[in-house]
């Protein structure tokens, strides 16, 4: 009997090892089977092997991504949300790709996202949509990841208790590029990051295209951010780049193309402001380059608050703007040299292109609305009018520090 | 026939004045279009707004209760001014709850937008939330003497 028996044993074990002790490199999730969810492929994965997940829809309980993997989704290969995450990541090196995450019920008590990377490094989610979901893509304390060419489009035009699409939280080093993100709370958000990297299209969201709040060292370059309820903001944060960015059609009382709070020793470097309520804001900000940007068709151009110190702006260019730079007080500390506005009125008699007499960007008219909003109605007025001529004349209550001594005839940008 | 048409007018008017000035009290918050008084962040989320109401009968709006108090104490409006604080009962977003008649909840497992992690809610429900979410409970005069000593 046991003769008999002996073969029979190690034949099973040998076809039974390779798929319980090592799986498979390569694991098929088809809705005709034989592997019909993700959640069984994942048990059957050898690590750093795929998962193919083939056209169908999948509606699982929350998927708890444990083995460093990669999962990809054939086109038409869609995840349905519900009361809960559709995806959990806690494994390093886990790359998802072409996937379909679909819906998602809002929550009070959580911060419900369709993927969540938990404590994780080397994570990737690309080439991937995401839409109706209460907050998209959430990276938890994760390092070295990648955001890329992602989709999302959340639901947030109808709904104020909208999530934000793409939401870091206590992470370093991460790419989020080329991703499309419309209709959340904000589009981007990170909070507590170091050394991001974001290069995007995010528009139409109900807060912010893009929010930083209290993280440094990051960069942000050539984005467009557009239509979203306040622009961008940019928090108590430090040794930030902000370059080539567009910054558009945000037009609201609380809204800003750019919005600086406690931001120190930082670059603002060729980004355009169009169209915004007011282009660029900034309290309590110290020590931030903002050099050849175009300030054009503005409400405010731009706005510091007497509070921000030590701030250079040089080489802008303030075009079509109902109010080149405004500001809470008489005194200021913030340097303008060499910017083009085309509300200058001087002359070049030597024809170095620059200015022969002094401009002063801050109008009489703009320090009363500062502190008596409702006298905007008087913008066009005559009498206006005359109190600005008065004034630029013989300036006596707009800052007297706050002036371009050299500005160009031309415009640089 | 104008004079009798004039007077009820006056009197329909001289109504809505007397509406209108009625003891200074909170409103409701225009959600997505009202800034924060003190962040300038745009609120959005229901659970954590909150107000302050001046002797004026003014309102300043709030994101988050940490706004609120830093505001209330270190703000542009000096504490003889101040009518009344508000802050969302966390349960029922909307409802807003005098200040000093809540409880508040520092909590690690829900995140407010100006990390102030505080929950408001009545003195009653303090620990229910507390059980269920964990964290360390705070009355309104705690909040207050860490606004004015931070951390």
């Amino acid at each position: 009997m046991m003769r008999f028996l002996r073969p029979c044993l190690v034949a099973g074990l040998l076809l039974a090892a390779p798929t319980v002790a090592t799986g498979q490199a390569l694991v098929v999730v088809d809705p005709a089977g034989p592997v019909r969810t993700l959640t069984e492929a994942l048990t059957r994965v050898t690590p750093g092997g795929q998962i193919t997940v083939k056209a169908g829809t999948y509606t699982e309980p929350v998927i708890r991504v444990a083995v460093p993997v990669t999962i990809v989704g054939e086109p038409g290969a869609v995840f349905i949300g519900g009361e809960h995450q559709i995806l959990v990541v806690s494994a390093d090196d886990v790359t998802l790709r072409g996937l379909t995450l679909r819906g998602g019920a809002s929550s009070f008590m959580e911060d419900r996202a369709a993927v969540l990377f938990d404590s994780v490094a080397n994570c990737v989610i690309e080439d991937s949509r995401l839409e109706g979901t209460f907050f998209a893509i959430y990276l938890s304390r994760s390092r070295g990841c990648r955001v890329s060419r992602n989709v999302v489009r959340g639901a947030a035009e109808v709904e104020m208790t909208a999530g934000n699409a793409i939401h870091l939280f206590h992470s370093t080093d991460v790419t989020i590029d080329g991703n499309r993100v419309t209709g959340h709370r904000d589009g981007i958000y990170l909070e507590f990051v170091e050394h991001a990297r974001v290069n995007n299209e995010s528009t139409d969201n109900l807060r912010y295209g893009l929010h930083f709040m209290f993280s440094h060292e990051c960069e942000y370059r050539d984005n467009r951010f557009e239509r979203n309820g306040a622009g961008v903001a940019v928090m108590y944060t430090r040794n930030m780049t902000m370059e080539g960015n567009t910054f558009a059609d945000n037009w609201g009382p609380a809204s800003y193309g750019l919005l600086l709070k406690e931001i120190r020793d930082s670059r603002i470097l060729r980004n355009t402001f169009r169209q915004n309520s007011v282009g660029l804001y900034m309290e309590g900000s110290a020590r931030n380059e903002v050099t050849g940007n175009v300030f054009q068709a503005n409400g405010w151009a731009v706005r510091v608050l007497a509070n921000a110190e030590g701030n250079v702006f040089t080489g802008n260019s303030f075009r079509q703007n109902s109010f080149d730079v405004t500001t809470n007080s008489s005194r200021n500390v913030s340097t303008f040299r060499g910017n083009y506005w085309d509300h200058y009125e001087g002359y070049d008699l030597d024809r170095d292109g620059v200015g022969d007499v002094p401009y002063h960007p801050v109008r009489l008219f703009s320090l009363l609305v500062a502190q008596h909003e409702p006298a905007l109605i008087l913008l066009r007025s005559f009498f206006v009018e005359l109190l600005d001529a008065a004034e630029r004349v013989m300036p006596v209550l707009t800052p007297a520090m706050l002036v371009d001594d050299r500005p160009l005839m031309e415009s640089p940008a | 026939m104008t004079r009798p048409l004039l007077r009820r007018h006056a009197a329909a008017l001289l109504g809505a004045a007397a509406l209108a000035c009625g003891s200074p009290g909170p409103v409701p918050i225009a959600l997505g279009e009202t800034a924060c008084d003190h962040c300038h962040m745009t609120i959005v989320d229901q659970r954590f707004a909150a107000e302050l109401v001046t002797r004026t009968g003014k309102v300043y709006a709030f994101d988050d209760a940490g706004c609120l108090a830093t505001f209330a104490v270190s703000g542009p409006v000096g504490p003889e001014q101040i009518h009344s604080a508000w802050v969302t009962d966390f349960r029922l977003p909307g409802t807003l709850i005098p200040a000093q008649d809540a409880i508040f909840l520092r909590t690690d497992s829900i995140r407010t937008p100006m990390s102030s992690n505080l929950l408001a809610v009545p003195r009653a429900a303090g620990d229910s939330l507390q059980a269920a979410l964990g964290g360390a409970l705070l009355d309104w005069a705690q909040v207050l003497a860490e606004a004015r000593e931070p951390a």
